[in-house]
C-alpha cells in the first residue's frame, strides 16, 4: 500500500514538473530578455536560459517612468478596490445565497446580466457619467466601481457560500445570532478560500488594468504602473529590453501576494468550523 | 486645575484664538491670490506618442515654449500611440477634450471628415499665416472640403532601402539601386536565395507583404487612383488597379515561389530588434526614416542606402504624416494655436524631427542641413514633393480594410484579380454612401428626455417590484423580515446599478437604433443597424461562426484542465505553493509581453512549439528498425494559416487555466476529510473516491465556471487584438474585436451598439439554459434540508 502511494506520489509530481515547466515559460523568457543587450536579441535563434545577465536594464527600464509613484497610485487603487470588492460582494452574494426574498431568482440573474453587454459600447456613457459626477482625472473611477459588488465575484461567493450547511445558521439563530452576524461570523469565516480567491482575481484585475487609467486619467502624476508600461509599447521602436525589465518588476509583487495567499488554500477549513 | 488656569486668563485665551483666527484668514487670502494668480495663467494638455528617446525632446519643446509665452502652462502628456485615437474620441464626446493632440493624419481624415476637429482656416486667415512653406502633400492630408484641419508637422515618407554588401556579393552595383519596376524584379530575382528543400533564405524584396496597403503606391506610380475625384466612389477597381494587382502576384510568385513562402519566411522576424532587413536576410524594402534610428541602434554595422522608389511612369510613394490638430471643443483655441505655431516653427520641428529620425513638413526646415545634409536623409526629402497620401473621407478606414482583404486572398491566388477588386469595390461603395448620408432627416436623439424617460421607468419598475415584495410577503412577518433585509444587503448593488451601470446600459440600447458616429448627432435609424447586421454584413456572421468555434473547444478545455491541475495541486508535497504560483503565472502576465512570446512560440519555422514537435522524440519501430520519430514531420503555420489560426488560440487559452485552478483549489478546500476517511474505510478505489466524493462537491465551481467561462470565451478580445488583429483572411475575427473595429475604428458606434446587444441576448439565452440545466446536477449542501 504504502509503495503504491509512493509510486502514484512520484508519478503526480512528475507531471506537475512537466506542466510547471510549459507554464513558466512566459517568466523565463522575460526574464531571459530583460537580461539580455539589444545586440543578442538581434541574433537570429532564441535562448530560453539567460547568458548574460545586464542588470544595468533593470535600472534603465525603472527609471524610464517615474517608477515611485506610479507604483504608490497602483497600490492604492489596487487595496482600495480590493477591499470594495470584498466586502460589498461578500455582503450581496449573501443575500443570494442564504436568505428568501420574493424574486430572488430572477434577481439574481437580472444581477449577472450586467457582465454580458460587450463594455466596449457603455465605454462613451460611463465616461460622460463618471465625468459629472466630476471624478474626471481622478483615480475614483478606477476604485469606486468596485465599491459597488461585482456581478463575478457575486455570483462566485455565492455558490460557495450555498455549499455551508444550513444546520449551523440555525443553531446561530437559535443562540439570538442577528442576520448579520450568521454573515459575519458563520459565514465569513468558513469562506476563507474563496475570499482569498476574491481577493487575488480582484488584485490581479486592478493591478493590470490599463484601459480604465488609460480613459480616465489626464495626468502624468496619477498614473499607474500598467499604463505606464503600455506607454513602452509604442507602435514604433519597442524598446524590447527595457519593456521586458519593468514588466518582470511590475509582475513581481503579484507573484509575491499570489503565494502567500496560498495560506489560507488549506483544506478543511469548513471542516474545522462544523467541529467547533 | 484647568478651570482655574482659564478662567485667571480669559483674555490670554481670547488672544490666542484671535491670533489663530487672524493666521488663517491671512492663510486663506494668500492661497486665494496665489490661485487667481494661478489662473491667470492659461493650461493647455497637449496629448502626444512618442518614443522614450522623442520624449525628453517633447519636453524640452513644452519648456521653451513656456519660457517664450509666461501667460500659458503647456500639460504635456504621453500617451500609447496605439489608443490615442480611442482616447480621444471618449474625451470629444465626454466634452473634456485636449487642446492640442498629435495625430497621425491618415486615421485623422476620418474625425476631420465627421467635424471632430476644429479647424485653423479663420486662425490662419486672420493672422496670415504663410502656408507656403508647408509640403503639398502635408496639407493636403489635412485638408477637407477645401478646409485646412491640421497643422502638418512631421513626414514620413516611403522610399527604398537597399543593402549595400549584398549587392555586391550579388554581383550588383551597390551604388546603383533600382530605378524602373523592371529592374526590381530583375534585382529581386538575383538577390533572392533558397535552401535545398525551397525555404527561402534570403529574400530581395518583400514589402507586399510588411503591408498590403502598399498595393496605393504601386496604382499611383501607375496613374490609377483609390477614389474618384468627389472621394464618394471607388475607383482601385480600374483596369491599372487590376494590372497593378496582377503585377504584383507575378512578381512574388517568381521571387518566392508563392505568398505562403514569403509569409513563412517574414515571420522569423519579429519586432526593430530582429529586422530581417538588418539581420542582412531581406536585400530591399520600402520603409520610413524612422527606421534609421532602429538600425543605428541594433546593427550599428549594417551597410546600406536609401533610393527614390523605381516608377515607371510617375514618381509616387506614400508619404504618411502627424499633424497639430485642435479637438473639437477645445476651450483653449487661441492658446492652442500659438503652441501650434510655435511648435511647427522650423527650430522647433527640426529639433522633435532629429531625435525620432523623421522629415519636417516645413519645407524651410526639410532642408536644413541635419536633414538633407545626410545622404539618406536626403533621398527622403527628394521624394516628398512627388509623395501621395490617402484621400480624407468619410468611411476611408473601411474602405481600406476592404482593400487590405482583397489583397490577402488576390495575392494568395484564391480568387483572381479581377473578381477580388470587384468584389471589394462592390463593399466600398456601399460603405462610402452610407459614410456621405444626409442624416438631417433623420431625427437626432434627445438624450434629456431619454434620460428622463429612462429614470421614470427605473423608478416605475422599483415601485412595482416593491408592491409586489409587499403582497407577496404579507402572509407572515418573519417572511416580510427576511426580505427586507435581503434587500438590504443588496443595497451596495442597487445603488451602484442605478448610479454607474444602468444609464450607460439605456443608453447604449438607445444608441443602437441610430447612427452614431461618436462626434456628431446620433440621429434615429429604426431597426437598420439590426437588419443589416443580418442581412447585409457576411462579417458579422463570419465573426460569429469564428466566437463560436472558439467557444466550444474552449470551454469544455479549460474546464476539464482546470479540474485536473487543481486536484494535482491539491496535494501536500513539497514546493506546491511554489508551483500552484507557477501555473496562475500565465494569468497575471499583462500588456504585450504574452503576445510576443506566442508570436515566438507559434514560429512556423523557428517558433518552440513546431521545433518540439519536429524533433526526432518519439520512438519507433520501422521497417529499418527502431528509431526515433518526429511527433509531427510538417507541423501547420499556425497563426499565418486560416485553418490553424484557432486551434492557435485555443491552445493559448489552455495556457490561462490558472484562473480556474484558483476556483477549482478554493472548492477542494471545502470538502471535509472526513468523508475520504470514511470511503477509504469502505474500501473506495482513488477514482471511486474522486467521481462520488470530490466531483459532486466541486459542482458549485464548476457551474461557476461553465457560465462564466461561456461569457469571458463569448466575448474574447485582447489576444486577438493584440496578435492577429482578425488575419489572417478573418480567421480570428472575433465578435468583441469586429464589435470593437466598428465603434472605435470605422466610428459606427449605432452598429457596434446594436451587435453588442444580439451578442447579450446570446449570452443571456445561454446562461438561462445553463441554470435551468445546473439545478439537475449542481450540488449545494445547503439545499439538503
Amino acid at each position: 500500500m504504502k509503495a503504491k502511494n509512493a509510486l502514484t506520489t512520484a508519478l503526480a509530481y512528475i507531471i506537475i514538473l512537466a506542466g510547471a515547466a510549459l507554464f513558466i515559460l512566459p517568466l523565463l523568457w522575460m526574464i531571459t530578455v530583460s537580461l539580455a543587450r539589444p545586440e543578442t536579441i538581434a541574433q537570429p535563434g532564441f535562448h530560453l536560459i539567460p547568458r548574460e545577465y545586464i542588470w544595468e536594464n533593470y535600472k534603465n527600464a525603472l527609471t524610464l517612468m517615474p517608477f515611485g509613484t506610479y507604483a504608490m497610485n497602483t497600490i492604492k487603487v489596487t487595496f482600495l478596490a480590493l477591499a470594495g470588492n470584498v466586502i460589498t460582494s461578500a455582503l450581496v452574494a449573501f443575500a443570494f445565497a442564504r436568505l428568501e426574498a420574493p424574486g430572488k431568482n430572477v434577481l439574481f440573474i437580472f444581477v449577472l446580466s450586467t457582465i454580458m453587454l460587450p463594455s466596449m459600447v457603455t465605454m462613451i456613457p460611463s465616461f460622460i457619467i463618471f465625468k459629472s459626477l466630476g471624478w474626471y482625472d481622478t483615480l475614483l473611477p478606477l476604485i469606486a466601481p468596485a465599491w459597488f459588488a461585482n456581478a463575478f465575484y457575486i455570483f462566485l461567493m455565492r455558490q460557495f457560500f450555498m455549499t455551508i450547511p444550513k444546520e449551523l445558521e440555525d443553531a446561530a439563530k437559535i443562540d439570538g445570532c442577528s442576520t448579520f452576524g450568521i454573515f459575519r461570523q458563520i459565514i465569513m469565516p468558513l469562506s476563507k478560500p474563496v475570499i482569498v480567491s476574491v481577493a487575488v482575481f480582484s488584485f490581479v484585475a486592478h493591478w493590470n488594468d490599463f484601459m480604465s487609467p488609460l480613459i480616465y486619467l489626464n495626468s502624468i502624476e496619477k498614473r499607474t504602473l500598467a499604463l505606464g508600461l503600455a506607454t513602452f509599447t509604442d507602435v514604433w521602436g519597442v524598446d524590447i529590453v527595457s519593456l521586458m525589465a519593468a514588466s518582470t518588476a511590475v509582475l513581481i509583487p503579484v507573484l509575491i501576494i499570489f503565494f502567500f495567499s496560498q495560506k489560507y488554500f488549506v483544506q478543511g477549513v469548513v471542516m474545522t468550523g462544523i467541529k467547533g | 486645575m484647568s478651570i482655574v488656569f482659564v478662567e485667571s486668563n480669559p483674555e490670554n485665551r481670547y488672544n490666542i484664538c484671535m491670533k489663530y483666527v487672524k493666521s488663517i484668514f491671512i492663510a486663506f487670502i494668500i492661497a486665494l491670490l496665489a490661485s487667481l494668480a494661478a489662473s491667470a495663467k492659461e493650461t493647455i494638455t497637449f496629448w502626444y506618442g512618442a518614443t522614450q528617446d522623442e520624449r525628453t525632446a517633447y519636453e524640452k519643446m513644452i519648456a521653451d515654449f513656456e519660457k517664450e509665452n509666461p501667460d500659458i502652462h503647456v500639460k504635456g502628456l504621453l500617451v500609447p500611440q496605439k489608443y490615442i485615437e480611442r482616447k480621444l474620441l471618449l474625451s470629444v464626446a465626454g466634452g473634456v477634450p485636449p487642446d492640442v493632440v498629435r495625430f497621425y493624419a491618415h486615421i485623422g481624415g476620418e474625425l476631420m471628415s465627421r467635424g471632430g476637429i476644429e479647424s485653423l482656416d479663420e486662425m490662419i486667415k486672420a493672422e496670415n499665416f504663410d502656408t507656403s512653406d508647408f509640403y503639398e502633400v502635408g496639407l493636403k492630408q489635412n485638408t477637407y472640403n477645401g478646409k485646412l484641419y491640421g497643422m502638418p508637422w512631421i513626414l514620413s515618407p516611403n522610399a527604398l532601402f537597399y543593402n549595400k554588401t549584398m549587392f555586391k556579393e550579388a554581383g550588383l552595383d551597390p551604388n546603383r539601386p533600382p530605378k524602373t519596376r523592371k529592374e526590381l524584379e530583375e534585382y529581386a530575382l538575383k538577390l533572392t536565395k533558397k535552401d535545398a528543400k525551397g525555404i527561402l533564405t534570403q529574400v530581395g524584396y518583400a514589402d507586399f507583404l510588411y503591408n498590403p496597403n502598399n498595393f496605393m503606391m504601386y496604382l499611383w506610380q501607375s496613374g490609377g487612383e483609390l477614389l474618384s475625384e468627389d472621394g464618394k466612389t471607388p475607383a482601385f477597381d480600374s483596369q491599372t488597379g487590376i494590372d497593378t494587382f496582377a503585377w504584383m502576384k507575378d512578381f512574388i510568385d517568381r521571387e518566392a515561389g508563392g505568398v505562403k513562402n514569403l509569409q513563412l519566411f517574414t515571420a522569423n522576424f519579429k519586432g526593430a530588434a530582429q529586422d530581417p532587413f538588418g539581420q542582412g536576410k531581406l536585400a530591399m524594402r520600402v520603409d520610413s526614416p524612422f527606421r534609421i534610428p532602429d538600425l543605428k541602434k541594433y546593427f550599428p554595422n549594417l551597410n546600406y542606402g536609401v533610393a527614390p522608389m523605381p516608377y515607371d511612369k510617375i514618381p509616387a510613394a506614400e508619404v504618411v504624416g502627424n499633424s497639430l490638430i485642435i479637438p473639437k471643443n477645445s476651450k483653449h483655441k487661441e492658446a492652442a494655436w500659438r503652441f501650434i505655431k510655435f511648435a511647427s516653427s522650423a527650430e522647433q520641428v527640426s529639433a522633435i524631427c532629429k531625435v525620432g529620425g523623421r522629415i519636417p513638413a516645413r519645407i524651410s526646415a526639410a532642408h536644413r542641413p541635419e536633414f538633407y545634409s545626410d545622404e539618406k536623409l536626403r533621398a527622403f526629402v527628394d521624394s516628398i514633393p512627388d509623395g501621395r497620401s490617402v484621400p480624407v473621407v468619410p468611411g476611408w478606414q473601411e474602405v481600406s480594410m476592404r482593400i487590405g482583404s482583397a489583397a490577402e486572398v488576390i495575392l494568395k491566388g484564391s480568387v483572381t484579380p479581377e473578381k477580388g477588386l470587384k468584389n471589394a469595390a462592390a463593399m466600398s461603395a456601399a460603405i462610402l454612401e452610407e459614410a456621405n448620408k444626409d442624416m438631417s432627416p433623420y431625427p437626432a436623439v434627445n438624450w434629456k428626455t431619454a434620460g428622463v424617460i429612462a429614470f421614470l421607468i427605473l423608478a416605475a419598475v422599483i415601485t412595482l417590484v416593491t408592491i409586489y415584495v409587499r403582497r407577496k410577503t404579507a402572509s407572515s412577518v418573519r417572511k416580510r423580515k427576511e426580505a427586507a433585509e435581503f434587500y438590504t444587503f443588496l443595497l451596495p448593488w442597487i445603488i451602484g446599478f442605478t448610479v454607474l451601470t444602468f444609464g450607460a446600459t439605456v443608453a447604449s440600447l438607445i444608441i443602437s437604433f441610430t447612427k452614431w458616429d461618436v462626434i456628431s448627432d446620433a440621429h434615429f435609424v429604426g431597426f437598420a443597424n439590426y437588419k443589416e447586421m443580418f442581412t447585409a454584413d457576411p462579417l458579422f456572421w463570419k465573426s460569429l461562426v469564428v466566437t463560436l468555434y472558439y467557444a466550444v473547444f474552449s470551454i469544455p478545455l479549460s474546464i476539464i484542465g482546470g479540474i485536473a491541475v487543481s486536484v494535482l495541486l491539491n496535494q501536500k508535497v513539497f514546493g506546491i505553493k511554489l508551483f500552484r504560483t507557477i501555473y496562475y503565472l500565465p494569468v497575471v502576465v499583462s500588456g504585450v509581453a504574452p503576445s510576443v512570446l506566442w508570436l515566438y512560440i507559434f514560429n512556423p519555422t523557428t517558433g518552440l512549439l513546431n521545433t518540439m514537435l519536429t524533433a526526432n522524440i518519439v520512438p519507433w519501430f520501422t521497417a529499418e528498425g527502431f528509431k526515433f520519430v518526429p511527433l509531427w514531420s510538417n507541423p501547420p503555420a499556425w497563426l499565418l494559416d486560416p485553418a490553424w489560426s484557432m486551434p492557435a488560440f485555443i491552445i493559448m487559452g489552455v495556457w490561462g487555466i490558472g484562473s480556474s485552478m484558483v476556483v477549482y483549489l478554493a472548492a477542494l478546500q471545502g470538502i471535509p476529510e472526513a468523508l475520504y476517511e470514511s470511503a477509504l474505510i469502505d474500501g473506495a478505489s482513488p477514482w471511486k473516491r474522486f467521481t462520488s466524493i470530490t466531483l459532486p462537491l466541486m459542482t458549485p465551481a464548476i457551474f461557476y465556471q461553465l457560465v462564466t467561462g461561456t461569457m469571458y470565451s463569448l466575448q474574447m478580445f485582447t489576444q486577438a487584438y493584440m496578435m492577429t488583429n482578425g488575419g489572417p483572411e478573418d480567421s480570428t475575427l472575433f465578435y468583441a474585436l469586429y464589435l470593437f473595429r466598428n465603434a472605435f475604428e470605422l466610428m459606427k458606434m449605432g452598429y457596434a451598439s446594436a451587435m453588442a446587444w444580439i451578442l447579450f441576448i446570446i449570452v443571456l439565452i445561454i446562461t438561462l439554459i445553463q441554470f435551468k440545466g445546473g439545478s439537475r446536477w449542481v450540488y449545494y449542501e445547503s439545499d439538503t434540508e
